[in-house]
């Protein structure tokens, strides 16, 4: 007993000096090394910061010469594991949730009809973009209908809806009489602008992966 | 654009404005889209007579199709519209029984366009002729499309595993033939009195409604 007492005790004492030998602890434990100070030098952090700000223009030059160049020499693919993937609408898949935009009186009749379909799809939930003006006829035609539906109403009000916003299966549905919302992407893509945020969020919280391995403590 | 099962429906337009941005031929356009994707695309419209752009039918193809996946049939079946149904329909009908604003407005534009609605028809046989060419049946259903009057179309239709919202025209007769039609298909119809000056705006009750679906079926890509 006092043998294998003797074996536990030079055991315990050996784990801290174990795990700091463990290569790649920094990932398996980030937020011990992070706490400390000294592995992450200002100059390091600055080093990073400016890799990514040149990566940032690159994405960004990248993007706007496939703009101007045209396929052959400048669009480039989005890089992806997997295409896109497009929810069915050929009816084999179950409605959850649609979303309206009623941005004027004439709209009005699209709540209406979704009041009366959500009688028969007991599992369907409505979410209502609608601006002040029309808060009143809004409510007066949810308190026409039973409390199982209204409960499966989500009612969302803005200051002001732009007109043609009501289009929101495809936005560039055209109008008569109102400003078009935009036919074309908009100048900085959004995978750019998600990419950035994440970066961005990365350095700033997990220093220790966004680091090169250099840096990071010497693992 | 409108997505089934094994194909994307995309329209002419879409493609010429590819084509138009990245100076880019419309086979390139449609390989691009078909990465993006992950499935085949198949374009919904008529080449121009003269000229490298095409013809898309109307401003956008959910008003010209509908891709509705039949559990009676167990498969796809493609809904096209027709103005030669429609025609067929309005000629059985005496004037004087038109009663409703709306077939009043249509009786009256009639006459004039029917030198550009039989082009449309034209054009709308070679799309299904396309259809047909990818595998699909093809159902022929009343509609008009004149810029003058509201659209009549049952195309802009919004499914749900067995159920379907779809818009009444107006036309009483049609109306009960479309609903007849998607019981047909295993549909419970939930028939909308979608305005129509929604209509007037070239749009229906499925380009009013942002839909979100859980993804249960799953497509070898």
């Amino acid at each position: 007993m006092i043998f294998l007492r003797g074996y536990s005790v030079v055991g315990l004492l050996l784990i801290p000096f174990l795990a700091l030998a463990s290569p790649g602890i920094d990932d398996r434990c980030p937020l011990i090394l992070e706490s400390e100070p000294e592995l992450y030098p200002s100059d390091a952090v600055k080093t990073a910061q400016n890799d990514f700000e040149s990566e940032k223009a690159n994405i960004k030059e990248d993007y706007l010469g496939s703009l101007s160049e045209g396929i052959g020499d400048g669009y480039h693919p989005v890089e992806r594991k997997m295409p896109l993937f497009l929810s069915g609408e050929n009816g084999r898949e179950k409605l959850e949730v649609v979303r309206i935009v009623l941005s004027n009186a004439w709209t009005l009749q699209t709540l209406k009809d979704y009041l009366q379909v959500m009688d028969k799809m007991p599992s369907l939930k409505l979410m209502v973009v609608f601006p002040e003006d029309l808060k009143k006829e809004v409510n007066e035609y949810l308190g026409k209908v039973s409390k199982s539906i209204r409960n499966r109403v989500n009612l969302k009000q803005m200051d002001r809806v732009r007109g043609g916003s009501e289009w929101t299966q495809d936005g560039s549905k055209p109008l008569i009489s109102s400003a078009r919302p935009p036919l074309h992407p908009p100048d900085i893509p959004e995978k750019f602008i998600a990419k950035s945020w994440m970066s961005f969020r990365k350095l700033i919280f997990y220093p220790s992966r966004t680091l090169p391995s250099f840096l990071r403590g010497g693992m | 654009m409108i997505i089934g099962d094994r194909h994307i429906f995309t329209g002419t337009s879409t493609a010429d404005k590819m084509m138009e941005k990245y100076n880019i031929t419309r086979t390139n356009a449609l390989k691009i889209m078909e990465a993006e994707w992950g499935r085949p695309v198949i374009e919904i419209g008529v080449p121009e007579i003269t000229g490298n752009k095409g013809v898309q039918l109307d401003f956008h193809i959910d008003l010209t199709m509908t891709v509705v996946y039949s559990p009676v049939k167990k498969k796809e079946v493609i809904l096209l519209g027709s103005v030669q149904k429609f025609f067929d329909h309005v000629s059985l009908i005496s004037p004087k029984d038109f009663r409703s604003k709306t077939e009043r407005q249509v009786l009256k534009t009639l006459k004039k366009s029917m030198k550009d609605l039989g082009l449309r028809e034209k054009r709308l046989e070679a799309i299904e002729k396309k259809l047909q060419a990818q595998g699909y049946e093809v159902i022929r259903i009343p509609y008009f499309n004149d810029e003058k009057i509201p659209l009549i179309n049952y195309n802009n239709v919004v499914l749900s595993e067995g159920q379907v919202i779809f818009p009444l025209n107006g036309f009483r007769k049609l109306d009960i033939e479309m609903k007849a039609l998607f019981n047909s298909l295993g549909y419970e119809t939930l028939p909308v009195r979608v305005v129509q000056r929604s209509f007037q705006f070239q749009g229906g009750i499925r380009c009013l409604s942002e839909t979100f679906r859980k993804n249960r079926v799953t497509i070898p890509h």
